[in-house]
Order: structure tokens, then sequence, then C-alpha cells
């Protein structure tokens, strides 16, 4: 047989082996690998993180398709937005095709949304718009069973809301604090990197009141940072957009920040929060698990003085981070989990490989 | 506005304003516990002579923007954005008629203006260059005049909040925003530039 005929045969083979593994079906209506992690407990909270989702693309649509089928088995309450909830225009056209035809589905079963403002956001729609439930303000508080969530806006980050934040923090007796808001103070992405100039003023705060866990957008990719200060820093900004392939190396300080992270397809998480305990699921667009994971609550502590990431004058911002991040570091020796994913129809294939590799790496084994 | 009325408005929103801003100073050290890494660069303005006219001017700017807000229903929260839409562009409009001569100045005082060009210009220095050149990343590039709508398809620049920290504090109605390599003051319900300053940020900044 010619070489040519016979690697079109293998090619073949392949293909058709894809397209039966893609029509093999679990217990349920779902393809294999849209698993759930989550345990799905009665008495839990349970919701979802979606960050920069307005762009009324047609991966916005099929993301939100996916949460739509997971919240068949999931049934989670709310979801969290963590700001570019409309790219471009805010006209009434916009909100129909950026947030209601896609959330449809979830809005029709009573799902509710919670929305932090990011830099594309028009305060002036969206603190009104009911759907949003701001209540008319650009930062706002509420809580849900143990868990009292903090929406901010990070893009105007006046003393006046670091003085609301520092008394609601203080006043917070909820047993998880999750605070909520559109930059990351930790990020290793390329495009935007780590908002330092906020965490210096925020960090301090979320360390003293004993934040648990924060979730940011703004960079269009999945990431889990390894725990700084105690807390665990999530983003979560590819619900709609996407910045593919934006974990470049060469930047080790950055990226050896990371506990896990995926840049190639869009993204939503799925949280769970029972007792002491919180279980993420980060699934692709596609509906694959990219990340999954627990959090156990670390009881409080009585607040040592924390390492403070300095701004020194001069110093080039790559020094810098690697300054402050260095320091952070030394407190966390964690080995980085980095997903490899080519975000093609074969990888999709491959998840209970990742899933296996996954489970082996980023249970998190807090005191 | 009777001139009582307005006398009294503008003195309680600038005693507010100084009240705000010494609570401000005493919340930062003492919710943190500890002193905070890197405070503003340079002493607050709200500290310098330039600032007692400015709250003045956005005193009755904020005046005006309440008196024409109170001509329109009333801004509750909904699900039919249309009618948030039609708002906010009536607020707008109304603004708009009842300011139609203001130019470029009009609340930034010849005084504030160099005194805020010399605090965002020391900020910058302080900061190094990737920082300084990201303070001018995402800003819209669009030419504009007082009182235009701002570009409402652009990405509003997020302002430092350590440099926010160093500016006098505004009415909740306003915001310091940058717009090209001017620093504008937004009126947020309305989305509308009140007024700017020309050119505050470095050509290396933008």
């Amino acid at each position: 047989m010619a070489p040519a005929v016979k690697a079109w045969r293998v090619r073949a083979a392949l293909v058709a082996l894809c397209v039966a593994l893609a029509s093999c079906r679990g217990t349920g209506p779902w393809p294999i690998w849209q698993k759930l992690t989550l345990p799905l407990r009665g008495d839990a909270v349970h919701f979802a993180v979606i960050g920069d989702s307005g762009t009324g693309g047609r991966q916005q649509y099929e993301v939100a398709q996916r949460m739509a089928e997971f919240h068949e088995r999931y049934p989670f309450d709310f979801v969290l937005m963590l700001g570019d909830n409309m790219y471009g225009g805010e006209e009434p056209e916009d909100f129909d095709e950026k947030f209601t035809r896609p959330y449809q589905a979830l809005l029709a079963r009573g799902v509710t949304f919670y929305a932090a403002l990011g830099n594309h956001d028009l305060a002036a729609q969206e603190l009104p718009f009911e759907p949003f439930h701001m209540g008319g303000k650009r930062y706002y508080t509420f809580t849900k069973g143990p868990a009292q969530f903090f929406a901010l806006d990070s893009n105007y980050m006046d003393p006046e809301q670091l003085d609301w934040l520092a008394r609601a923090l203080e006043k917070s007796v909820a047993p998880w604090k999750i605070c909520f808001f559109h930059h990351p103070i930790y990020s290793s992405g390329r495009r935007h990197g780590s908002e330092v100039d906020l965490r210096l003023l925020v960090e301090p705060l979320f360390v003293r009141a004993g934040v648990n866990v924060v979730f940011a957008g703004h960079e269009h990719l999945y990431e889990r940072m390894k725990p700084q200060q105690g807390i665990h820093y999530f983003t979560s900004g590819g619900a709609g957009k996407l910045s593919r392939n934006d974990f470049a190396s060469g930047r080790p300080a950055a990226d050896a920040l990371r506990a896990a992270g995926y840049d190639q397809d869009r993204h939503f998480m799925l949280i769970e929060i029972a007792g002491d305990t919180l279980y993420f699921q980060a699934i692709s667009r596609t509906g694959r698990t990219v990340d999954s994971g627990t959090i156990y609550r670390a009881e409080a502590q009585p607040a040592e003085p924390a390492p403070q990431a300095s701004r020194r004058t001069g110093a080039s911002g790559a020094e810098r981070l690697l300054g402050a991040d260095a320091l952070l570091l030394a407190e966390v020796g964690e080995r980085p989990v980095v997903l490899e994913d080519g975000g093609d129809a074969l990888h999709d294939l491959r998840v209970a490989h990742d899933d296996a590799h996954l489970a082996a790496g980023v249970e998190l084994g807090l005191p | 506005m009777a001139p009582v009325t307005r006398v009294a408005a503008i003195v309680l929103l600038a005693l507010s304003s100084a009240c705000t801003a010494h609570r401000g100073s005493a919340t930062r050290a003492s919710a943190t516990g500890e002193p905070v890494a890197r405070g503003p660069v340079v002493p607050p303005l709200q500290q310098t002579v330039a600032a007692p006219d400015f709250i003045v001017r956005t005193a009755e700017y904020v005046a005006l923007h309440r008196r024409v807000a109170a001509t329109l229903p009333a801004s509750h929260s909904t699900n039919d954005s249309g009618r948030i839409t039609e708002r906010r562009k009536a607020l707008a409009a109304g603004i708009r008629a009842a300011r139609s001569g203001a130019q470029q100045g009009a609340v930034f005082t010849p005084q504030m203006e160099t005194s805020l060009r010399r605090t965002v210009r020391a900020d910058l220095k302080s900061r190094a260059p990737d920082d300084r050149a990201a303070v001018g990343r995402e800003v819209p590039r669009v030419p504009f005049k007082v009182n235009d709508p701002y570009p409402e398809r652009s990405p509003q620049a997020t302002v430092p909040p350590t440099l926010l920290a160093s500016l006098p504090r505004l009415p909740k109605e306003l915001e310091y925003r940058f717009c090209d390599r001017h620093l504008i003051l937004l009126d947020v319900d309305a989305n509308m530039i009140v007024d700017y300053i020309p050119d505050v940020l470095p050509e290396v900044a933008s």
C-alpha cells in the first residue's frame, strides 16, 4: 500500500474514533466529558461565576448554553458577573443581545445575577438594571448562607469605596468572605498582569478581615493562583472574550504564582460552599473540566504583620513584580499545576487524563 | 436655587468634603492596622489652597445636576433598559441645555488645573515605565468638548487608586477619568464630560 494511502487511512480511522467517542454518552444525556465534580449537597450554597462575558458573540452563547446544561444537574441559585458585562454599546438591544438572550434559559429558571462593573461597563446603564441586582450602587454586599459577598468597582477605587470596604469587612461575621471585582490583583496574564496599585490598597484589608476567596476577570482566561497570604485568587475572565495563549513563557516570577490556568477557550466556573469547604470547578465552552478542587476554610487567626508589596521608584514593572511576588512565593512553596491544552476536539477527548492529572494536583491541603 | 440655600449647600459640601478627607486618612491607617506601603505620592490636594474654589464649583454643578434630575422620573431599578437609557439621555440633555455656554475651565479653576497637573505628573514620575504606560492604556482617543457624552462604546480607563487618593474628593455624581491625554470630570449618571484639563498625561504615557 502506498504510504500516502496508508496515512490517509490512519487519519480516517482516527477521525472515526473521535466521532464515535464524541457521541458517547454517560449515564445521563450529557457527553462523557461533561463531568460534574461538585458534591451537590442539599444544604450548600451553589453558584456560578462568569467574567468578561458581554460580547454578544457566538462563543458567549455557547458558554451560556453549557451553563444551562450544567444547571440541570447542578441547580445553582445565582451567578457572579465579574465585569465587562457589556462590550460596546449599551442600548436596549445590547442588553437583549449580550445578556437577556444568552442567559434566557437560566433567567427563566429563576437564577439571579450579581454584577460588578468592568472598564467596558457603563455605570449609568448597569447600576439601575434590575437583573444585575446592584441596587443602584457601584459596590455592595449580600449574604447567602455562610458566605458574604462583596462586589467592588475596581475601575474606580476611590477613598470612599475603600472606607466602605474596610467598614463592611470589619462588620462581617460570615464564615466565608468572598470579594469579586474586575481587575485581578494577582495575575500572570500577559495582557494586563497583576494590578499592583490596586493590590497595595485592598490586600491589607482582605488579609486583616480574613477574606477567603477573591474572584476577578479582566484577563480573558482562567487562572487559579497559589494562595497569597492565605487568600485564594481566581481569575475568570473568559465567558465571552478570550486571550488565547496569554500564558506565555519567559516570565518565571509571574508564572510561578499560578497553580492552574487555561487560556485555550472560553469558560465559566461552578462553586459550592458547604460548611467549611468550598468546591470549585472551571468548565470550558465545550463542557470539559479544566480545573477543579477543594478549599478548606482556615480558622481566623490573629493577624501577623504581613509582607507588603512595595513600589520602588525607578524599578521596572518586572522588577517590582518580582520583588513583591518573590516575597510571597517564599510563603507559598507550592508546585504550579499548569494545564497544557490544544483546545480542539481531540483534546476534549483527553478529559479523563486531564482530570486525573488535576485531581492529583489541585487538592489544597490547608490546615 | 435661592441664594441662601445655595450658600448653605456650598458650605455643607465643603465641610463634608473636609470631613471625609480627614476621615479617609484616619481610616486608611486604622483599617489596615499598619501603614500602607505606598500612599499618595504628593500631599492630598484637599489640603492645598486651590481646592476650596474647585469644591464650590463642583457643588454648583452638582446642584444643577440634581435640579435637572428632579424634573425627571425617579431613578429606580428596572428591567427596562430602554427606560434607563431614556432617563440618562434626558438628564444629559437637560444639563447640557442649562450650561450650554460652558467652556473648558468651567469647573477646573486655573489654580486647580496647575495643582492637578503637578499631582498627576508627580504620581506618574514615581511609577516605573511599565506602570506609567499602563495609566494611558485602554484610553479612548477621540476628540471631545465640554458637555459631550463620554464615548459610549469605549472602555473607561482605570484611574490608579493611589492617584485617586491624592485628588480632592468628589460628590458621587462626578468622577475623574482620563480620555486621550486629558483629565476629565465625568458626570456618571449623565455619562457626560463636564470639564477637562488638556494634556495632563505626557505623550509617553498615552
